[in-house]
């Protein structure tokens, strides 16, 4: 951080332009930020009401990525495999992924919540409305019943709560919906730039 | 003929930008200041940007004298007796300079939301949200906007690399919301943070990699050790050391916490007055 000019001034935060046009289905009411990067060759999919904050990931280098309806991906969160692993990644329902977190996940069940930056590793399975709690580490391979909370340094147990009781899981899905609608007032759309 | 553009807040390109606020004393003082005729009042923590081009009228200060001071430089010199003379066009600018350190490869959304105390840093990889900002209910009267702050950070807060700082959120009368987020001053926030608390209060030393949930309240005084996770709504006292995940208080800061000089070969001290560590940084 000098004061002297430098010619390549805003190239590192920038993303560069991409080599090869990712293919994306972007259904028309998900929102995705200018700034959000989408890279690499396999396809991607966003669902209805989706939204990508700033600064996301999503790398659908080494396969594709499906981000499932009304989920959503915070700023520097990393979604998808990087070259080399040939695997998918599927995002589920109402789930949502905040910063900096980095998914290589084959599958994130419905209304699942994963906190800032923790790292679910590659091949990984996360049941329905489970919880990983920021910082945390899901290991490679493994997989999570449904409603299970990763938490303090890589304890696991059953949330109770959400799996007796329904309404429960109907309050998170209205919150998540009123996220999403706050968050297309206050994030431009620029979806059409990546369709 | 002169004009006096008084705008508060993150441009570090723009001469004049200022900020009266009371960082020392910490006592609230209202800030006087006449404009043909009408008087703006304004408590300082409010005291956000004036955008319109004005002429100064009077300046008058009520409370602590540092304020006056603060003012005098800004028009100029002296504390003005006399009504500055001049129609609608006349400009007085301001030449100080905040003393802001924004890196290039800082990543700022939004950054006219966000109000930057004199003497920060905000270093590279650093994301600020200040995209996310309270919108507020009423329209606004007349044309002009209300102000919205989305991060306010005081003076000589040191913003160490990649960290992200995001206004938190959360449900109020139905609708989901987002809550302004006020930083003070001689904060150090450590690299690879996030922050999305509610207040961080002065002179707190936050640590490496540490999570700070939406809505956790810290209090003056406090240190975090490195790779804390703080549960949101939690409330720090003044003067408490937190570690853990989740956060526990594990114990407390000394009396001389931040005062006493640095070590040889240190320049600043955790909790101290961080200027030099703000000098320090190119």
């Amino acid at each position: 951080m000098t004061s002297k000019p430098v010619t390549s001034k805003r190239l590192l935060s920038a993303p560069a332009a991409p080599a090869v046009k990712t293919p994306c289905h972007i259904h028309p009411s998900a929102i995705v930020a200018d700034k959000a990067q989408i890279t690499g060759a396999h396809a991607v999919e966003i669902g209805e009401n989706a939204v990508i904050h700033p600064y996301a990931k999503i790398r659908a280098e080494g396969g594709k990525v499906v981000i499932g309806n009304n989920s959503m991906v915070y700023e520097r969160a990393v979604v998808g495999v990087a070259e080399g692993g040939e695997q998918d990644v599927v995002i589920g329902e109402g789930v949502n992924i905040d910063t900096g977190a980095v998914i290589e996940a084959k599958n994130i069940g419905d209304g699942s919540t994963i906190e800032v930056n923790a790292i679910i590793g590659k091949g990984t399975v996360l049941g329905r409305y489970c919880k990983v709690a920021s910082l945390e580490r899901v290991e490679a391979g493994e997989e999570l019943e449904d409603f299970m909370v990763v938490y303090s340094d890589g304890q696991r147990r059953i949330d109770k709560t959400m799996k007796d009781h329904p309404d429960i899981r109907e309050a998170k899905r209205v919150g998540q919906e009123k996220s999403i609608e706050l968050m297309r007032k206050m994030l431009p759309n620029a979806a059409a730039k990546w369709m | 003929m002169v004009e006096l553009e008084w705008r508060v807040g993150l441009d570090p390109k723009l001469p004049g930008s200022a900020r009266p606020e009371l960082h020392d004393t910490g006592k609230p003082a209202r800030v006087c200041i006449q404009l043909h005729g009408l008087t703006t009042s304004t408590p300082p923590g409010d005291f956000t940007a004036i955008r319109e081009r004005v002429s100064v009228i009077a300046c008058t200060v009520s409370g602590n004298p540092k304020i006056c001071l603060d003012l005098g430089r800004l028009v100029g010199g002296r504390p003005r007796e006399k009504p500055l003379r001049g129609d609608r066009r006349t400009i007085l600018t301001l030449e100080q300079d905040t003393g802001n350190k924004i890196s290039r490869r800082a990543v700022i959304e939004g950054k006219q939301n966000i109000m930057l105390g004199g003497k920060s840093v905000v270093m590279a990889g650093v994301c600020l949200r200040g995209d996310l900002y309270r919108r507020p209910d009423k329209p606004a009267e007349g044309e002009k906007e209300g102000l919205t702050t989305a991060i306010s950070i005081g003076r000589a807060s040191v913003i160490a690399t990649d960290c992200t700082i995001r206004p938190p959120m959360r449900l109020s009368r139905g609708h989901m919301t987002f809550y302004p987020m006020r930083i003070g001053d001689n904060v150090f926030i450590g690299p690879g943070t996030h922050v999305s608390s509610a207040t961080i209060s002065s002179h707190v030393h936050i640590g490496a990699n540490c999570v700070l949930s939406p809505f956790c309240v810290i209090k003056e005084s406090c240190k975090i050790l490195p790779h804390t996770v703080i549960p949101p709504h939690m409330i720090i006292p003044p003067g408490s050391v937190v570690a853990g995940r989740p956060a526990q208080i594990v114990g407390e800061v000394g009396e001389g916490w931040g005062q006493g000089g640095p070590a040889d070969g240190e320049e600043w001290v955790e909790g101290g007055d961080l200027r030099p560590l703000v000098r320090s940084i190119k």
